[in-house]
Parts: structure tokens; sequence; C-alpha cells
């Protein structure tokens, strides 16, 4: 901001009705901003770190008590945070991967030629545009054991059927993949972006130097879709990894932990079981490792220098 | 800066008298806002009722907000930590338990007598009744599991299991998509039925749980044996197939709530209500029962409470009462009300009365939650063979013992 109000500075200096703006006037602009910031933000952010330190649950609804780091003890202590850390780190790594690789492939066959191409892009971008809700329970029932369309075409091919939502791993297998079919069109979206807007003349200049179609990928392809991709891959990451509803969705609640990630789990403690600070600390847990990976990928990518 | 300031205050000056004009004028009229879970049928009909209560009484006015289950509970728990909030909440007597510990509701009793309380049904009441306090009047009690039968394919309702298999076996077929007998064999609110026939209760008379013993090994048994033993019902059946099957006159018994059977009259199914059959070796399946009811915030204004007895009066009266349990197969609470004609003469209120005999009151307290969360995952570990009724039994009292120190907090 201070470099802004450098700048606005500057530009200002020769004018002699500068009285009209100062050095302030970039400030008065983003009060409206601030101010949403700070109640729709930082309060409520405020408030949940305050809730991490107290006892508040549903005997200690009103007046709950301030317990220090109990809650932080007690979460490490339990244990299963880990198994469960665990699980949210495979389906968080999954997820993405398949999300970029498979939206990346998609958007590269869309930047070509392709007869009816308006038709396919439409086609692809159906699971994003559907409401998640109806597309997971769709799912769910997809993975019936007996009338679910995914064992009977397995018991087409000759497979045995799978018990997809009575044991526990195949519902979390199965909830990935829900997950990846809602999850790909996003980074199609953003990478089709991102295609079309390199310049083909690169692509000119390499095929008179004779380089081979992997080459072109490797070379111009993925490194000018880097600035494009990164914060969507930041963005995937962090809404994969509090993405609720789908596993909630396809297990059918939260009665088996063994398919729950960090987030449904809070969810579970906080309007399950009512443990309002435990949750809390939880949630605190939770934010810190995002905002370590946020900014070890920040870092390691680059991507914000040029903001600076 | 000077103009910065003033701009800051004005803008806080806007803002609190944006929060101001929200305080309603005191000149006698009382608003009453009330937060309901109800079907949409109901709403329709409260708005109805509402309309001629207004009329009735020129200076209350009543504002309805309608809100899913989990919704109104949140909601209501937030509203409630800022001190504000509806004045009447609507909703299951699950509900209960939850909010009185937390002290979001009062009891009844604060604003009506124990003399204008006879006129209900005594276990309906008993349903809201937590440390001697009534703390939620009912308006229906039922949600109770019944046994429903296609009566084009069963004519009589079997008592016993030994019937049901005999009248059902010609039908299921699975290969061509017919069964006999079909339900929702995963989902613990059908399976505490089973555990009930077996003399089961989930808590003790101390509020434990007590889910590791004989009853529950047998009504695990039991779920195991519909399929393997008598070869009937279907792996993997959920709510919404079994429901389908049925309506489809594809299944000739299955087991559903009071909140279903209309439904089957309208998709045209000669349909039979009649409570569970005796299971082996045990009674009745015994499934749970609950009320509905208006519960009172406790942050219910004083010169409201005599706006909100009125209101009692006339939406609980005999013939509005009657209304609401018409539309959807559930017993009033007044007992009036199950003298009217309307009621009487109404087959679905016939089978909601004959059928709440065989049923016992769920429990409303907040540890509950941690029981329906220890049956699951157990339950459906031994319906896919992952472990024996006598694990499963054991592994659940350790779960509900832990979930219950997780929800006093210890």
């Amino acid at each position: 901001m201070a470099t802004l109000v450098k700048k606005l500075k500057t530009i200002n200096k020769p004018k002699p009705e500068s009285q009209l703006v100062n050095k302030w006037t970039p400030a008065f602009y983003m009060l409206p901003a601030m101010f949403v910031m700070l109640s729709m933000v930082l309060y409520p952010f405020g408030f949940g770190v305050w809730l991490s330190f107290t006892n508040m649950s549903l005997t200690k609804f009103f007046n709950p008590d301030f317990i220090w780091f109990r809650n932080y003890l007690r979460l490490f202590q339990d244990g299963v945070i880990f198994s469960t850390f665990l699980r949210t780190i495979i389906w968080t790594f999954t997820n993405v991967f398949f999300h970029v690789t498979i939206g990346l492939f998609l958007a590269l066959l869309l930047n070509r030629k392709l007869p009816g191409k308006s038709i396919l892009r439409v086609l692809l971008i159906i699971p994003w545009a559907v409401p998640q809700y109806i597309s997971a329970l769709t799912w769910r029932s997809m993975f019936n054991y007996v009338y679910g369309a995914i064992n009977i075409a397995l018991k087409m091919v000759g497979l045995n059927p799978i018990n997809w939502l009575s044991d526990p791993t195949m519902t979390f297998i199965g909830a990935i993949l829900a997950n990846i079919w809602l999850g790909f069109p996003f980074m199609m979206m953003i990478a089709l972006g991102g295609l079309q807007s390199i310049d083909k003349s690169l692509y000119e200049a390499a095929d008179i130097d004779g380089a081979t179609s992997l080459q072109k990928l490797k070379n111009i392809t993925l490194p000018l879709l880097k600035p494009v991709m990164t914060p969507a891959i930041i963005l995937g990451t962090v809404w994969t990894f509090n993405q609720i509803n789908v596993i909630i969705l396809i297990a059918g609640g939260f009665g088996n932990e063994k398919t729950q990630i960090l987030v449904t789990e809070v969810y579970r403690l906080a309007f399950n079981f009512y443990r309002y600070g435990y949750a809390a600390a939880y949630s605190v847990v939770i934010f810190l490792m995002l905002l370590v990976f946020s900014l070890i990928y920040i870092r390691n990518t680059g991507i914000m220098k040029e903001l600076d | 800066m000077k103009k910065i300031i003033s701009l800051l205050l004005v803008l806080i000056l806007a803002f609190s008298l944006v929060a101001c004009s929200t305080d309603e004028a005191n000149d006698g009229n009382v608003e009453l806002v009330i937060w309901e879970q109800m079907p949409n049928d109901a709403d329709l009909l409260f708005d109805e009722i509402a309309e001629e209560f207004m009329a009735a009484n020129p200076n209350i006015t009543i504002s309805r907000t309608h809100y899913e289950t989990e919704q109104l509970r949140t909601n209501f728990q937030s509203a409630a930590l800022a001190g504000e909030g509806p004045d009447l909440v609507y909703g299951p007597s699950d509900n209960v338990g939850i909010f009185m510990v937390s002290e979001l509701i009062q009891p009844i009793t604060n604003v009506v007598s124990l003399d204008y309380l006879e006129q209900f049904a005594p276990n309906a009441l008993e349903d809201g009744k937590v440390d001697g306090q009534y703390w939620e009047l009912p308006d229906v009690i039922g949600n109770q599991i019944a046994m429903l039968y296609n009566k084009d394919m069963v004519a009589e309702a079997p008592k016993t299991w030994e019937e049901l298999v005999e009248v059902t076996a010609e039908f299921q077929d699975p290969a061509n998509g017919k069964y006999g007998f079909l339900y929702n064999e995963k989902e613990p609110f059908w399976f505490v039925a089973w555990f009930g026939a077996y003399g089961g209760k989930v808590f003790d008379d101390e509020r434990n749980p007590q889910l590791d013993n004989e009853a529950m090994v047998k009504a695990l048994q039991f779920t195991k044996d519909i399929r393997s033993k008598y070869n009937l019902g279907e792996f993997d059946m959920n709510y919404d197939m079994a429901d389908a099957m049925f309506k489809e006159g594809n299944a000739a018994i299955i087991l559903n709530g009071a909140w279903s059977w209309s439904s089957y009259k309208e998709a045209g199914i000669n349909v039979g209500i009649a409570p569970l059959p005796t299971v082996p070796g045990g009674s009745n399946g015994l499934p749970f029962s609950s009320t509905k009811g208006y519960m009172i915030s406790s942050f219910l204004k004083d010169e409201k409470k005599e706006a909100v007895a009125k209101f009692f009066e006339f939406f609980l009266n005999a013939e509005n009462d009657a209304k609401f349990a018409l539309l959807k197969a559930e017993a009033p609470t007044n007992l009036e009300a199950r003298e009217l004609e309307s009621i009487k003469n109404d087959e679905l209120q016939k089978a909601a009365v004959e059928t709440i005999n065989f049923t016992t009151p769920m429990p409303i307290i907040a540890e509950m939650r941690a029981i329906w969360d220890s049956i699951r995952p157990e339950l459906e570990a031994v319906i896919s063979g992952d472990t024996t009724p006598e694990a499963a039994a054991k592994a659940m009292q350790e779960r509900a013992i832990d979930g219950i120190k997780i929800i006093k907090g210890e």
C-alpha cells in the first residue's frame, strides 16, 4: 500500500488543487472494504481463536471457562488427529493431482482444432455446473451394491461387485472418485484460459527449430501456464482440504470416523457433539497447516513476486 | 484527517441508527417470532391459522421463519449467544435435551399453568419432560415406524415373524427386482426396533448407555438372519429404494415411518398399516416414537408471555390441533381432538393411534447423539460381515461411553 500511496502522490504533485487529494485519499477509498474485512473476516477469526482457548460446550454454553492450551494438548494426546491428518493428505493430494492432470489434458485437447468442440466444452463443464449436492447424491446411488451403476458395470465385465458404502476404505475411495469428477472442470477452464493467452508465434518459432510436440509442451506450454495454474492449485488445494459436502454426502453422515478428514471431523465435533471450544482448537490447527502450506508454496514458486 | 474522522463518525452513527430501528416501539403491540421446522403443507396450514389468530388478536403479529432441522438448531444457538433469536421454536422433541442443557429454552410452565396442560396426552407431555420440568408443548405425537403391507399381495397383516416369512416368501425374487420384505437395514432408527423387541433399552435410569447386552447381540443377529436365514430383504438397501419398490408394487412388505404413509396412498397402493411383527424369541418390534412441539426461548420478554399463552390456546385447541395431526398421520396430543369426528373417521389417524401403542419414547437427552453415532458403524460392519454381533455390541458400548464423555465435555 505504501508504494501505491507514493505513486499517487507523484502523479498528483504538479497539480495545484492537490488539497482534495492527499496521502489519505487511497485509505479513504479503501475504508468500506476495510470495514467489511474487519467485521466479516477478522472479527470471526479472532472469535474463533478465542473460542479455542475456552471449554465452550453444551453444558458450558453461555459462560465458558478460559482454559489456555488444554484443548490443544488434548488434541495431540487423543491421537485421532494424526490418522485423520494422513487421510486428509491422501484426500487432498490425490484429488488435486487428478484435477490438474485431467483438467490440463482436456484443456490441451480442447485447445486444438477439434470437431464439435463447443459441445464437448459444455459437456465437460457439466460436473461443475450441476449443484454439488445433487452430483454427490447421484454418486452415492451409483455406489449402491445391488442397483448402483458402478457395480452393474463391474459385473458386466466379469468383476466382483464392490461393497462401496459399507466398507469405510471403499467409501473413502468412492468419495475421492466422486470429487475428482466434480473438480476437474475448474482446472480445465483455468488451463484453457491460460493456453489461449500463450502467443502462437512461440510455437511457430519452435516449429522452425524443429522441436517435437513433447519439447513444445515442456518448454513453452507448461512454463507459460505456471503463473495461471499456481494460484489455481493453491485454491484447489485449500478447497479440497476444506471439502466437507462430498465426504458427508457419499458416506451418508458422520458415523464412521474412518471416512473423515480434518474438516468433517471438526464439523462432527462442533455440531454433533457440541464441543465448540475443542472444535475451534482443531480449526486453528488446520488453519496453521494451510498457512504453512501456502507460504511454502508461494515462496517456492515465486508467484507473488510481481505484486511486491 | 479531520474529514476522515468526521466521516467515520457519520458511518458509525448511521450504523447505530440502523441497529436501533429494529427495536420495536412499545405501544402494546407484540410481535411473536417463531422459528419452525414444519413440512411444507403444515407451513401453509400454520399461516392460515395465524391469519385467524391475528384477526382475533389485532395487537399480536406472528412472524414465522422456516428452517431445516440442523439449521434450526445451529441458528438458534448462535442467535441466542448474541441474546437474540425467536420467541418460540417449533421442532422435534430431540432438540429439547440440547436446548435445555445449554439454557436456551425455559420450562413451558413459566407461561402456562399445570391445569392448562391437563388437556394433553400425558405420554406426549412426558416426552418433553427432563429433570421434572416440561420443556416442550407438543402438538403431535408419532414419527414411529410401522409395517406397511400391500393388501393386493398380502391379505392380512402378519402378527409374528414366522407368519411374515410364510406370506412373503413367494414374492421374494431379487434377480427380477421383486421382494417379499424390505427395509432400510443400515439405518439405526429402524434397527432400534429390533433392539427394543428383545427387551433392550439404550439408557438405564442413570442415563448410562447399555448397548453391550444380550438384547443387542440378538437384535444384530436377527438383522443378519433376515437375509442369510430367512432369505428376505436386500443387501445395501436404502430408504429411497425400499420406498420406490413399495410404490411400484415390487415389495410386499416394508417398514417405514408415519411421515411416509400418506404418500403410498397417493401412489395408488392398497396399503395396510400395522404394528411391527413379533421377532423370533422376542416381542413386537418396538420402534421409537417422539413428539413435535413448541419450545419457549429463555430470552422471551415478560410482556410477550401473555401473547404466547394466547398463541398456545389458539393453535393447540382441539380443532386446530386436529388439523395439524391430520396432515401427517400423527396423533394429536390434545385429548379432546382425538374425539373429533375428523380424527376418528380418518384411516391414517386410526393407524397412527393403533401403532403408537407399540412404540417406546425416543430419549431426548443430548447423550442420544452418541448412541446413534455408536450404533451406525458397528451395525454396518455386522451387515457386511466384518465383525460378529458380540464384538459389535462391545464396540458400540465403548463408542457410546466415549461419545457421551465428549458431549459432556469431560
